[in-house]
């Protein structure tokens, strides 16, 4: 949207000198009105929205349609009066309507599009019956869903829609419901993010009994033949897929031979629907991924979003883009009636079709929905835009809230605690000389007057605290391993989380004592194929007579920061770290087994985190943003299907959406996070359909740090952002030289 | 003009190919891959290994032996600590050191002259030149060994974890171990051929063979398919036709509704139920319950969040006048009308009530107005919703009408409750109260030592076992020293001072609790070496004593026998 709003701004203000010269014969009247034109539009526009509002509260259904009609009755009165040229009446009229009535006159079909939408029958729940095949008892609100999925493609003009309910209730399962209901209607294409790839697949496996034929294109070894792809049922990929594949077909990539242009398999298959999860990912709808999307042939469109409008207006019209719903999509002509789904300005300035300049086209979205909320927010004629889109999105989208039908989903209670610690001294210590030194720097911009300028320095110093609250060696090595050369690095073998004794390495990377991984492998009982890596728990290849791996400094660099350790056994913990120990100790119990996930946002605390947890007798997972589908996927089976496997390491922005973890019930995160959404959905990942344990989310914070103060700052800004319908949920997120100053005075 | 000379090359036949090595040329030629080597190597295990030693080269392999016993050493030393049967006094492991010094080699005697430092350096060097020759048996049979050891602490550190300080387990404990890890499989088993009926029949048998299984035993069984995520409705027919009258299920996330039904009506004598992260109890078996379970009198039950009012309503009506001890937890649909609805026909006959994280319930004011038992003996009301609806009026009013005999105060945080209620309250109502047992005042960060103190010293409490200031952030040494000083210090079982971060390594120098197993000083900064000597020494009867963050205390820690210190960062790192 972001660069669709820049451009509409520039058309807006240019339009407007373009209207005087155009309405040449009206430029008196437009002068002597002038002082009117700012005070008068607006009043008249208030009472007009206000009577409208009290009509809608009075009644139901009807009065809609009809308040619609007496405004356009009024309006079409007053294009009367300025026929007549009464010239008082004319300064009503903003440009907005102006334009409206242009758009009326030369496509008088639009006017009917807002009364049809709002006299479409409003959406009653309906249940399905339980599909055949699906082995999943699908519940209530599921069924009520699966109608609305197949009544939105078979009998409505939309031919697909956005189904957003909240995230945890389901949305996979009700597609993969649709999927089998007519097993006819395929093949169908679904895109995911690459974390929900394999869950995907999964689920559909499962639940269909392996009615569906599933093929993921995704990986180097995708198929690239049409034919192979033809006796499928479901194709699933993502979006980075998508858009490569649609980059390498348009614009080609460079070669030897100059530019290649390689036909994609995905966009040559007539699909019979597209499914796209998490649909978000197209938000900025002139990025490739969109153009990728929207590319694609199929006859039916679905978006799955839990959280649709995350920002901006703007963002739903990607969707509705995707979507491909008329008129909304369209760019109309003011001068005459020419309609087009595509800007096709060759020359930037005259339309191909109808020779009108630019100013003269309008997009019908833009105009009706976006422009007033952009300009008035949400009230006067942004009201009514506002009203516009929901009654749109009243016919093509299908939300329910866990709220709703909390009875329906019997989800349990969700506790959410802070559990606050404080430095020990020597932590205190180093805090202190680094929150100083930090401090000192950030007066000097202040006094300098730039802090904005050095709002990157800032922020990393800002990192460097929060980092030093979780542990000091994410501050210190960090440092020790970009300067001194001296340091010696070690391997670490990950089965006895010592340094190796010869190291050698697997094929995915990961690194054993010789004899560690022998006595592993000689110790596994059954058939040697199914034999998984310790760590990632794919198949396990790795050649045991190998020489021992050497110390390359280079590599150094990029290990993990456990390997920078000192292992000599003066290694020393940090409160947060043994906090969680503390917690974690405290689950364990012999008479239960309560599963646990640690999330942090810093990948190197996760290392540290999970070193320390091995020592102490605990067996880990850790699911990192560097992992394959497939080595996430059979990690994260490990994690459900193993009783002893008691927590489960991810990091924020690897595993924050997207991810099933019902056997876990204790959800732990290590560092407060600027967004508290992003937090809130980490919890999501437990408490979802299927959990039967009472779910609690900890968060750590150490109260004599920058830490505090994030929580303190998180707090007022949600406050803030309660209270006032015009923010948006990105302002929670900004850090302004307010705030910053917030954090550095204590 | 520059012209590639490979040129005229690159058009041969050959076509284009990628910069590869000789050998990788070679390796393809052969058809040699990993995985042929895998192979071989897979091979090679069935044959036996027999590998052809060459002589060790340097004396400096020795060196290794030493750091390896040395590291044996301290195993020891460290398992002495943990175990109760041997000696660990300090003086006889150095001279257990120094014996085996010179059992080894007599060249090596000069190393042990040597500094720590030295010997470290040197054998770092070493490490890397034995890598250089990993065939080298020697070598090898050093590594093993290192091995071994990091594979004993890891066992100890998991031991500390889990709490076991007995090695030998009974054989009972150690049937049903056997008997739960093979229902998981059975049930994994079961669940490919899906067939209950046979597994059902199975279950009997297994009941048959076992004979009357003693309901000690049952319990410990029911302990160990909870930890093994095992109960569920196949697994429960163990417990059912059974004369039992109390029944505590820790895990019941995998029963469902069915089951919970069943086991109302096939076990008709149960007068106690305790059902743990019961998840999928929902309203019809709840009612279940209290129709077919004529004798019960006490339910505990965590996490019922399907149950919804009209339920509860309903449930307390059955229940009326029987039900004597009703614990619940972890449910957004227990609201202020269920409370007064149980209050309301319950409340002449509690005698035990517990009310912790329900987020709904916002009146705790309700509770003293209801309870007239005489026998009313344990309140525990933890984690309200809003800190401000537990005040000190609340606890007070509930004091002033049931403190009189009762043995349990749980109030785990409240946050709203301050010195008021210590002194308006616990002071005024709890001071002729011979019969406290239990006090919990967990995370009161609003309580002050000068009202800790005047409550302690007001109150004698001959008969407190257990008692919990954890998270009192604002408590310092005087108050707990008032604690010592309380009559209370002779029977005190279990303390937990967690996170107290006011207090001071002195505080511990006159604390004597003759009595006392568990001591709970995790986060208690003060904590070092020295004080976990004296604390050992003084309370003779401590058994395990928790000190998580307590960066002060080192490997050097004197432990004395019988004591496990978990937690403590040398062990495990």
């Amino acid at each position: 949207m972001e660069e669709g709003g820049f451009i509409r701004k520039r058309i807006t203000r240019s339009s407007r000198k373009k209207v005087d010269y155009v309405e040449s014969d009206d430029t008196e009247t437009d002068d002597n009105l002038k002082i009117v034109k700012l005070s008068d539009p607006s009043d008249h526009e208030i009472i007009e929205i206000k009577s409208e509002q009290e009509e809608e509260y009075d009644d139901d259904d009807m009065p809609l349609s009809q308040t619609k009609k007496k405004v356009s009755k009024k309006k079409i009165v007053k294009k009367k009066n300025t026929k007549k040229s009464t010239k008082p009446k004319k300064p009503k009229l903003t440009p907005y309507e102006r334009n409206t009535l242009r758009l009326y006159e030369f496509h008088p079909y639009l006017k009917d599009v807002f009364i049809d939408l709002k006299n479409a029958p409003p959406y009653v729940p309906h249940r399905a019956e339980q599909p055949e095949g699906m082995s999943i008892k699908l519940l209530p609100f599921q069924l009520e869903g699966l109608h609305w999925l197949v009544h939105q493609e078979d009998n409505s003009l939309y031919n697909g829609g956005v189904l957003a309910d909240e995230m945890g209730m389901g949305k996979t399962i009700q597609t993969i419901a649709l999927l089998l209901h007519n097993l006819q209607n395929s093949p169908s294409l679904v895109i995911a993010p690459t974390v929900a790839l394999m869950q995907w697949k999964n689920e559909i496996e499962q639940h269909t009994n392996g009615k569906l034929k599933v093929y993921i294109f995704h990986g180097a070894n995708r198929s690239s033949d049409l034919n192979d792809l033809k006796n499928f049922d479901v194709i699933l990929t993502t979006y980075t897929v998508i858009e490569s594949v649609f980059r390498k077909q348009t614009y080609g990539f460079r070669r030897k031979a100059g530019l290649i242009k390689e036909r994609s398999v995905l966009h040559n298959i007539p699909f019979y629907r597209v499914i796209l999860d998490e649909a978000h990912n197209i938000k900025d709808r002139t990025s490739n991924t969109s153009r990728a999307v929207n590319a694609l042939q199929t006859k039916k469109r679905w978006c799955l979003s839990g959280t649709p409008l995350q920002n901006r207006i703007g963002e739903m019209y990607s969707l509705i883009r995707f979507l491909d719903i008329n008129p909304f999509t369209k760019y109309f002509c003011t001068k005459c009636e020419c309609n087009s789904k595509e800007w096709k300005f060759s020359d930037n300035m005259h339309c191909d079709n109808c020779n009108h300049v630019i100013m003269q086209h309008t997009n019908f979205f833009n105009h009706f929905m976006l422009k007033n909320i952009q300009k008035f927010g949400v009230e006067g004629p942004g009201l009514e835009s506002f009203n516009n889109i929901q009654t749109l999105l009243k016919n093509i989208m299908l939300r329910r809230t866990k709220v709703e039908r909390a009875d329906d989903l019997g989800l349990p209670p969700r506790i959410v605690t802070v559990r606050k610690d404080y430095f020990n001294e020597e932590e205190k210590d180093l805090y202190r000389s680094l929150y100083s030194d930090v401090k000192r720097k950030y007066n000097a911009y202040v006094e300098d007057g730039v802090v904005l300028n050095n709002y990157a320095n800032i922020f990393t110093l800002i990192t460097r605290m929060r980092q030093m609250a979780d542990h000091p060696d994410l501050v210190l090595k960090r440092l020790k391993s970009a300067t001194g050369p001296d340091f010696s690095g070690v391997y670490i073998c990950q089965l006895c989380n010592d340094e190796a004794e010869e190291p050698i390495e697997s094929k995915c990377h990961h690194q054993f004592c010789r004899l560690c991984i022998k006595e592993y492998i000689e110790s596994f009982m059954e058939d040697s194929k199914n034999l998984t890596c310790p760590v990632c728990h794919i198949g396990l290849s790795i050649d045991l007579s190998q020489p021992s791996l050497e110390v390359d400094m280079e590599h150094f660099k990029k290990q993990s920061i456990v390997s920078r350790l000192n292992m000599g056994g003066n290694w020393k913990s940090s409160t947060k770290i043994e906090a969680l120990v503390e917690e974690l100790y405290k689950l364990r119990s012999n008479v239960r087994t309560i599963k646990s996930i640690v999330f942090s946002q810093f990948t190197s605390m996760l290392d540290l985190v999970e070193w320390r947890l091995k020592r102490a007798g605990f067996e880990t997972v850790k699911l990192q943003g560097s992992m394959s589908p497939t080595q996430r996927d059979e990690t994260i089976k490990y994690f459900m299907n193993n009783i002893n496997c008691e927590v489960f390491l991810v990091s924020l922005k690897a595993g924050g959406v997207a991810l099933n973890l019902c056997e876990a019930s204790q959800v732990f995160i290590l560092d407060p996070w600027w967004n508290p959404s992003v937090e809130w959905q980490s919890g999501d990942r437990v408490h979802r359909i299927g959990q039967y344990r009472p779910v609690k989310i900890t968060r750590f914070c150490i109260e004599d740090s920058i830490e505090s103060r994030i929580i303190e700052l998180q707090e007022k800004k949600a406050n803030m952002i309660h209270a006032t319908i015009n923010q948006d949920e990105a302002a929670i997120s900004r850090l302004t030289p307010a705030d910053l100053q917030f954090l550095f005075n204590s | 003009m520059y012209r590639s000379r490979n040129r005229g090359r690159a058009n041969g036949s050959e076509g284009i190919k990628g910069p590869n090595s000789a050998l990788t040329q070679f390796l393809q030629e052969e058809g040699i891959s990993a995985e042929l080597i895998r192979q071989r190597w897979l091979e090679n295990q069935v044959t036996g290994e027999t590998d052809i030693s060459t002589k060790e080269s340097s004396s400096s392999v020795d060196v290794k032996t030493l750091d390896k016993s040395i590291k044996e050493e301290e195993e020891e030393e460290d398992r002495n600590s943990v175990n109760l049967e041997s000696e660990s006094s300090d003086d006889e492991g150095s001279s257990s050191r120094r014996r085996k010094f010179k059992t080894i080699d007599s060249d090596e005697e000069e190393y042990v002259e040597d500094s720590g430092t030295e010997v470290s350096i040197t054998n770092n060097i070493q490490r890397k030149s034995s890598r250089l020759n990993p065939d080298h048996p020697s070598a090898k049979k050093k590594t093993k060994e290192i091995l071994q050891s990091r594979k004993r602490k890891r066992n100890r550190a998991a031991d500390l974890l889990n709490r076991k300080t007995v090695r030998l387990p009974r054989l009972q404990s150690l049937c049903i171990h056997k008997i739960s890890e093979n229902i998981k499989r059975l049930q994994s088993e079961d669940s490919g051929t899906t067939r209950g009926d046979l597994s059902s029949t199975i279950y009997s048998k297994l009941r048959k063979v076992l004979g009357g299984i003693s309901t000690n035993n049952l319990e410990n069984l029911s302990k160990a398919l909870s930890k093994n995520r095992a109960l569920d409705d196949n697994t429960l027919q163990l417990f059912l036709k059974t004369e039992l009258t109390s029944l505590t299920f820790h895990d019941c996330s995998k029963l469902s509704f069915e089951g919970y039904k069943s086991l109302a009506i096939f076990s008709p004598h149960l007068k106690e139920l305790s059902l743990q992260m019961c998840g999928q109890l929902n309203n019809e078996s709840l009612l279940y319950i209290a129709e077919k379970l004529p004798h019960l009198v006490s339910l505990k039950l965590d996490g019922p969040f399907l149950i919804n009012e009209a339920t509860w309503e309903e449930f307390f009506g059955i229940m009326k006048g029987r039900l004597k001890e009703f614990h619940i937890s972890n449910t957004h649909r227990f609201n202020d009308s269920s409370l007064s609805c149980l209050l309301r026909n319950c409340g002449s006959s509690l005698e035990s009530l517990g009310l912790s994280r329900l987020d709904c319930v916002f009146n705790y004011s309700l509770i003293p107005q209801y309870l007239n038992n005489p026998a009313f003996h344990t309140i525990s009301i933890q984690y309200p919703y809003n800190e401000e609806d537990v005040n000190d009026e609340v606890v007070i009013n509930i004091l002033g009408q049931v403190g009189a005999n009762i043995r349990t105060l749980t109030l785990d945080g409240c946050q709203g409750l301050t010195d008021s209620m210590l002194i308006n309250g616990m002071s005024a109502f709890l001071s002729d109260n011979k019969n406290l047992e239990n006090i919990s005042l967990s995370e009161l960060d609003q309580i002050t030592s000068d009202g800790l103190i005047y409550f302690l010293s007001q109150t004698p409490m001959p008969n407190l076992k257990s008692c919990s200031f954890a998270k009192c952030l604002n408590i310092g040494n005087p108050a707990v020293a008032e604690l010592f000083a309380n009559e209370a210090k002779d029977s005190l079982i279990y303390l937990n001072l967690n996170s107290m971060k006011e207090l001071t390594s002195e505080l511990f120098e006159i604390m004597f609790c003759p009595n006392l197993e568990h001591l709970d000083v995790s986060f208690v900064r003060c904590i070092n070496d020295e004080s976990v000597k004296i604390i050992g020494n003084q309370n003779p009867k401590l058994k395990i004593m928790d000190i998580f963050g307590d960066n002060l205390v080192t490997s050097n820690a004197t432990i004395r026998d019988g004591l496990t210190v978990i937690g403590r960062q040398s062990d495990s790192i």
